[in-house]
């Protein structure tokens, strides 16, 4: 993917970034998602709660560990969650019948918020809906779900988390890159 | 340099996200889409299925 970032990275959305959280952030991890027309892929309540990682180590306040496409995800003290953002680049037009993704609101700053607690008599979700050369910023934190696509329209996003932290020797974050 | 309304930023402090239209044309969209599908798919974190293909 690093070949892309030249082209992902252009004026306008360092601008964004710079208004929003400043200087110092680097991508930490990129995946190109390509939902085709006829898709079934659906993903459920969640929060992104792990970082990936160069290799596994025995570090306080770091874990529980996972192994995803043959890389190390852990999941990090919160305060590097909250100071984490995330990208979605948006190369289709994005509607909730194509799969965009739905966000409870706010959710971010309840800490670690499992799924099956959410109390929706309090809360409300929200359908992100975005046109081709949008962009979402969002809070690893934000809960987030996507539904099937119903209308046979393709949605191919770039996600890219961005992160500023400097982890404890020996972890390494398994990408980084400075934009 | 972007001017970015104040809407913007008090909704991704209040709600944690903040959507924003027309960050790239046609051209630079075209451009992204012409550099990904000539990235090298054949590494282990390339997954293709038919619901989902994804590369990281």
């Amino acid at each position: 993917m690093t070949g892309v970032h030249p082209y992902v990275f252009n004026d306008r959305l360092r601008a964004l970034i710079d208004h929003l959280f400043g200087k110092g952030y680097f991508v930490v991890k990129s995946i190109y998602f390509d939902k085709p027309p006829q898709s079934n892929w659906f993903v459920a309540w969640h929060q992104d709660l792990t970082i990936s990682v160069g290799e596994k180590a025995d570090v306080p306040g770091f874990g529980p560990w996972t192994v995803k496409q043959e890389q190390y995800a852990v999941q990090p003290p919160l305060e590097i969650l909250q100071q984490n953002f995330t990208l979605r680049i948006h190369l289709d037009d994005t509607n909730s019948d194509n799969g965009a993704l739905r966000v409870v609101p706010g959710s971010h700053a309840k800490g670690v918020y499992r799924p099956e607690t959410i109390d929706w008599a309090v809360e409300r979700e929200y359908s992100c809906e975005l046109r081709r050369g949008g962009v979402m910023i969002m809070r690893p934190l934000l809960l987030h779900a996507s539904n099937r696509t119903v209308n046979e329209a393709r949605r191919r996003v770039i996600h890219i988390e961005c992160s500023k932290a400097t982890l404890p020797s020996p972890l390494h974050w398994s990408e980084k890159l400075v934009y | 340099m972007m001017q970015l309304n104040y809407p913007i930023m008090q909704q991704f402090e209040q709600d944690g996200y903040a959507l924003v239209n027309d960050i790239y044309t046609e051209a630079e969209v075209a451009a992204i889409i012409d550099a990904i599908e000539t990235a090298d798919h054949s590494g282990p974190v390339f997954r293709k299925t038919k619901d989902l293909f994804a590369i990281r």
